[in-house]
């Protein structure tokens, strides 16, 4: 293994690690707010399937109840964007 | 446009003698929507279906399961059929078609039921037939026994068992499909202890069907019948095919006609009837209300009488008034978006019209892309071509809408595929050099993109661009809010509720230039005050939990840079496609190349699925999620009209 302490590492390098830390970063964000996303989704699709179901004219209600927790995994792509970009 | 078409309430009133004629009226203007009537606490009754309803009513039933047999579906229609000429035909091509449909069904049922037959028989002879008995002699012993059947052991085995019990058998063994298939006979009065045996070798039965002969021959006689009765089965398809042909016009306008005459016997089961007069409780849309009070006066000269009576602040609150759109032509087709939450009640203002140009705006400014935009606007237009249910119609002129409005940001953003459209990294200059006259003016031309979506530096003024349209979406709620409360509960109740949140906003956005420096520091204090003026008469309105609703004002100002995000996201993934296409499989050459523009397309295709779904569900979210929860209550009923949109027919 190549042991570079901080000391020793060339300019390149560091903004090179601080690149890959932010990407890292950004990926941690996509990642984790969609699985929370997904979680959160879950148990609303299921019930929104059983009441349409029921009764088919609750698609848009079951629609807008499943998508609501979709902002969760947006707030994430826009920090990841942020994150990017900035 | 923007409300709902005014209707009034009536009655109409008349001798029952007229009920008929008056329902052929009412049916032909096809824009009065009945009221049903309850019989209950009522001192009057339910008036009686016309004597030909359940005549009329079986014949379309006995109709309908006809379609069903032949497959028959809606369709366009070729040429109107003559209702006159097609009533007093009806009876003998009702008939004949019945008749024909059944000699069918038999003949199929007949044939069906002879080769279930067949094929079980064929399979319990197939692995006896390598046994050289003739069939009938399996069975008709006084004092054999016979064991016919599959069973896991091997000839020695069996017979070393069988020798135990009695030297007077005979076995026939061959092999089948891994297994062994046996033929035992023994004497009558061992039969019990050989079964014990058997079932020890796992021994499982074949019951032979009663036939003569040898196996061989009965199975390829038996081929034979089978491949026969396909053959005539498949005869008895094309002939069904050929009628389907024949009878698809006749039975699709029988239908309709037949819908209408049961629709109009049956009517009079929805009005109230006394011993000699009928009333009719319904809604009719202002505008034609005069011409349908003149046209009943008119024919019987003053026998049947319409009453309009006034709205009641009960009804109007209750949502018990149907409710029509009255929109233009173009924005019909939001109309359905509009179905698919609820529609508004008849006091609310209908936002349709404005779902009509945010939808594809949020669309397009999501999507944003040429060639996204191109393969969308021509799967609308093959779908509003090809679509014949008029549930999907709407949302095929939809898509060619927003694939107008992701046209139009493709051009700003000048991305076409994820590539750049023009300027140095134009994918035309690329194609087709540089040094070309097209290639170098897309090479050289500047004033597009507006904002650059594939590269870095515009990336923070789309995000805020986005947050402002939703500012600027979410306020348009709330005045739309105002005004439907201010219609429905005062103008104060409006204020405090809805204008509250504008002031709140207000002072924020003045807070925030302050501390940006981008209008003197005084700012700070006033956008305070006036944020907090807000908050206070929002807790006039709306009480202590207001507090909660509080931070819904940020998250869902935040909400809209999904706008950005989600555009952002099918960029990066056209992006990703393109650089893996064509910096790392197209420069290694040979099969790379092959490789390389099978996972452009397969990519590419699944990039614009993806954009049909997420920009369409998003835009749509922010609709009904950001957009509705400021002013929209819903709930209002379908106005009915009892009529019939003809298709296939028309009146004598």
């Amino acid at each position: 293994m190549v042991d570079i302490s901080i000391a020793e590492a060339s300019v390149e390098q560091i903004l090179a690690n601080q690149r890959g830390l932010i990407a890292i970063g950004a990926g941690l964000a996509v990642g984790l707010s969609g699985i929370a996303s997904g979680i959160a989704e879950k148990d609303i699709g299921a019930a929104a399937v059983g009441a349409m179901a029921e009764r088919e004219e609750l698609f848009g209600k079951g629609l807008i109840l499943t998508v609501i927790p979709e902002t969760i995994v947006i707030f994430g792509l826009v920090v990841a964007i942020l994150l990017l970009f900035l | 446009m923007l409300k709902a078409k005014k209707v009034s309430r009536a009655v109409i009133v008349g001798n029952k003698k007229l009920l008929d004629q008056t329902v052929e009226i009412l049916h032909d203007f096809n824009c009065v929507h009945v009221e049903d009537f309850t019989e209950e606490d009522s001192f009057l009754s339910m008036g009686k279906p016309s004597s030909i309803a359940s005549e009329v009513s079986h014949k379309l039933i006995k109709l309908r399961s006809l379609s069903n047999f032949l497959g028959i579906k809606s369709k366009h229609p070729d040429e109107l059929q003559n209702e006159g000429s097609l009533l007093q035909e009806l009876d003998t091509r009702l008939g004949q078609l019945d008749e024909k449909v059944a000699q069918l069904t038999q003949r199929r049922n007949v044939l069906e039921g002879e080769l279930k037959d067949l094929e079980s028989d064929y399979k319990e002879i197939h692995p006896i037939s390598t046994i050289p008995l003739n069939i009938e002699m399996y069975s008709g012993y006084e004092s054999i026994s016979v064991f016919t059947g599959f069973i896991h052991a091997a000839e020695s085995e069996i017979e070393a068992e069988i020798r135990n019990i009695t030297t007077d058998y005979e076995l026939f063994i061959s092999a089948h499909n891994k297994n062994n298939v046996i033929a035992l006979f023994v004497p009558h009065e061992k039969s019990a202890l050989v079964n014990g045996i058997l079932e020890k070798f796992g021994f499982s039965e074949i019951h032979i069907p009663q036939l003569r002969g040898e196996p061989d021959k009965l199975l390829a006689g038996m081929n034979k019948r089978r491949e026969d009765i396909q053959t005539e089965l498949s005869v008895i398809d094309d002939e069904i095919t050929s009628l389907h042909n024949q009878s698809v016009d006749f039975v699709l306008s029988a239908d309709e006609v037949l819908s209408i005459t049961t629709q109009k016997a049956e009517a009079p089961l929805r009005f109230a009837t006394s011993e000699n007069a009928f009333f009719i409780d319904c809604w009719i849309a202002d505008d034609r209300f005069d011409e349908v009070v003149n046209t009943i006066e008119r024919d019987f000269g003053g026998s049947v009488y319409v009453s309009k009576l006034d709205l009641e602040e009960e009804e109007i609150k209750t949502n018990v008034i149907p409710v029509e759109y009255d929109n233009p032509g173009p924005v019909k087709p939001f109309e359905a978006i509009m179905d698919l939450y609820s529609r508004p009640s008849y006091k609310e203002i209908d936002p349709s019209a404005i779902i009509f140009i945010t939808f594809p705006l949020f669309y397009g400014l999501m999507l944003g892309d040429i060639g996204y935009g191109l393969v969308l606007l021509a799967l609308g237009l093959v779908g509003k071509a090809k679509l014949k249910s008029s549930g999907l119609k709407p949302l095929a002129t939809i898509l060619i809408y927003c694939s107008i409005s992701t046209l139009i940001f493709g051009i700003l953003f000048a991305e076409i595929f994820g590539f750049h459209l023009f300027g140095h990294h134009s994918v035309v200059t690329a194609l087709i050099g540089e040094h070309s006259l097209i290639g170098s003016m897309f090479y050289n031309f500047e004033s597009l993109p507006i904002l650059e979506r594939l590269g870095k530096e515009d990336i923070p003024i789309l995000l805020i661009a986005s947050a402002l349209i939703g500012v600027l979406h979410l306020n348009l709620g709330f005045i739309i809010g105002f005004r439907n409360e201010a219609i429905s509960h005062g103008i104060k109740v409006a204020v405090f509720e809805k204008i509250s949140w504008i002031v709140l906003q207000l002072g924020i956005g003045i807070f925030v230039l302050a501390k940006l420096g981008y209008i003197p520091a005084a700012g700070e204090a006033s956008g305070i005050v006036i944020a907090v003026l807000g908050v206070v008469m929002l807790l006039i309105g709306e009480g202590g939990a207001a507090i909660l609703e509080l931070p819904s004002i940020l998250s869902n100002t935040l909400s809209y840079t999904r706008l950005a995000a989600i555009g952002l996201s099918s960029v990066g993934i056209a992006f990703a496609i393109n650089e893996i296409v064509t910096k790392m499989m197209f420069p290694k050459g040979g099969i790379f190349l092959i490789l390389g523009i099978i996972l452009l397309l397969v990519g590419h295709t699944v990039n614009t699925v993806l954009g049909i779904i997420a920009p369409g569900l998003h835009s749509l979210r922010l609709q009904y999620v950001e957009f509705f929860t400021k002013f929209y209550e819903g709930g209002g009923r379908k106005f009915n009209p009892f009529g019939y949109d003809r298709k296939y027919t028309e009146e004598k």
